[in-house]
């Protein structure tokens, strides 16, 4: 396959991302199915449109085929460069993946019933599609109430139902079924499908078997019977709730309030403590004020870690601030505007990053803090270090001096990237400025 | 993220699926087989089925 560079995709990460069939509507005709495909393929695209039609007016298969490739294959799309939007992808991806499974395990199911159905086997519809039915509710209802393995659970969609007219806050939702991070309009339709498929499977079990005519009566004195309970437990039903939401907040305040003051004990009070021994060191006291901050204000923000592994580009250079920061004593500010998980390349950036914020922290770190300002951009990651030192030239830098000419200029350049160093001797200090183009070919 | 040797599950059981589904048309129009829509259709489900339990299941993170 070429390494042609794509608009979309990108020449560097290509090869990635193009294992991944993927429909492209921004470039197809239609949905972007023989676009996506053609790529993926390294074919062009009017061949497979013309295989579509071909078949299409032979028999109507390319339709099928064109609309099932329509409904299977991804989007083609930029690759989201914050966290959130990595995770709104995931969390989608997910959901569709688990709308899929569902599908398809029906589908499956159907075809057995079919196939059966078929072959004379003596399964009686009476008892068949009920049956199908009650699996599909249950199937719904069991699914929002018991939750999947992982989800945190809290929004009650029975009692949600109940407060819809009531003043916000005045009756706090139960846990009677798990919050999925779904909105409740879909919470609240699931249940009810659910419940209405299971209903339907009733009323056809009584039907096909000639039992609703004769159950009519019976039902008509249970729900008598039924609106008379409501009406005299009601006011009984309604208190009980309200009293175990209080109790439930209650207990959330307690287990906040508690956590607030474990985080506080295990941080901010250790770091004054020991604040208060180094008091003879202002430097010393400045960085570890600085490190609290910033730990704190990570934990305010509620920041999620991540567990999956990989390295992201504003946390890398936080974490290299801090080692050199502790290191070296010198105050380091990292400003970050986006974020991009880190490839081969990303990572040279951040030990160029590193190399020029080490060097700022040994020959300028008496003229102040040095500042990092990161900006990760859908087409290229760029990293600025500035210090207020002396300054240099780098042309009367000796040859046998591999700081700035490898480990940054020439880190860089092997990545395909680039790095600019602003200096002049005279104090006017020293600017760091390395690019990396995200959808360069290496 | 998977490996540059790493075969692509959905695209090896869709190809999978649809060539035995077209060895079956095959058959049938050399009346080695006697389709009909009772045949057909629980055919159909099972190969659309397939395919998306194992996207589904290939899509999962």
């Amino acid at each position: 396959m070429s390494d042609v560079a794509h608009p979309l995709t990108g020449g560097r990460n290509a090869p990635a991302l193009r294992r991944d069939l993927r429909r492209d509507p921004e470039h197809g005709m239609i949905a972007g199915v023989c676009e996506g495909i053609g790529r993926r393929l390294d074919i062009d695209p009017l061949l497979l449109r013309i295989v579509f039609g071909a078949t299409t007016f032979a028999s109507g298969l390319g339709v099928a085929a064109y609309l099932l490739a329509w409904w299977l294959l991804p989007v083609e799309g930029a690759q989201p460069a914050a966290a959130a939007a990595a995770a709104e992808q995931r969390s989608s991806r997910n959901r569709r993946a688990a709308l899929e499974v569902g599908i398809g395990v029906g589908c499956l199911v159907v075809s057995i019933l079919l196939t059966f159905r078929e072959l004379g086997l003596p399964f009686s519809d009476a008892l068949t599609w009920p049956l199908v039915l009650v699996a599909a509710g249950g199937a719904l209802i069991w699914r929002q109430s018991v939750g999947r393995p992982g989800t945190p659970g809290a929004t009650a969609v029975a009692t949600a139902v109940a407060t819809a007219g009531a003043t916000p806050g005045a009756l706090a939702p139960l846990p009677l079924f798990e919050d999925q991070g779904d909105s409740r309009p879909a919470v609240i339709s699931r249940i009810g499908i659910g419940v209405t498929l299971v209903i339907t499977a009733a009323i056809v079990f009584l039907q096909i078997s000639g039992a609703l005519a004769a159950a009519s009566d019976v039902a008509l004195a249970a729900l008598v019977v039924a609106i008379a309970l409501v009406v005299i437990f009601a006011p009984f039903f309604v208190r009980l709730l309200t009293s175990l939401s209080i109790e439930r907040a209650e207990r959330i305040r307690s287990q906040e309030r508690a956590e607030v003051a474990a985080h506080l004990h295990d941080s901010v009070l250790q770091t004054l403590a020991l604040m208060q021994k180094r008091a003879d060191d202002p430097r010393e006291v400045a960085a570890l004020a600085r490190r609290q901050e910033r730990e704190l204000r990570t934990w305010l923000s509620g920041a999620p870690a991540r567990a999956d592994g990989e390295r992201w580009l504003a946390p890398a250079l936080q974490a290299a601030a801090d080692e050199i920061e502790q290191a070296h004593g010198v105050a380091i500010d990292v400003v970050a505007v986006g974020d991009a998980a880190l490839d081969r390349d990303g990572e040279a950036l951040v030990a160029a990053a590193r190399e020029a914020m080490l060097n700022a922290a040994k020959f300028a770190g008496d003229a102040g803090a040095v500042a990092v300002y990161a900006e990760a951009g859908a087409e290229r990651l760029e990293v600025f270090v500035r210090d207020r030192g002396p300054g240099f030239d780098p042309a009367a830098v000796p040859a046998d001096r591999r700081g700035v000419r490898e480990s940054i200029v020439g880190r860089m350049e092997r990545h395909g990237g680039r790095a600019a160093i602003n200096a002049a001797p005279g104090g006017g200090g020293t600017e760091v400025e390395l690019v990396l183009e995200r959808g360069e070919a290496s | 993220m998977r490996g540059p040797r790493e075969i692509d599950r959905l695209s090896l059981v869709a190809g999978l699926v649809f060539v035995l589904f077209g060895v079956v048309l095959l058959l049938d129009r050399s009346d080695t087989l006697h389709l009909t829509f009772g045949t057909m259709a629980p055919m159909a489900f099972a190969v659309v089925g397939v395919i998306l339990l194992v996207t589904g299941l290939s899509r999962r993170e």
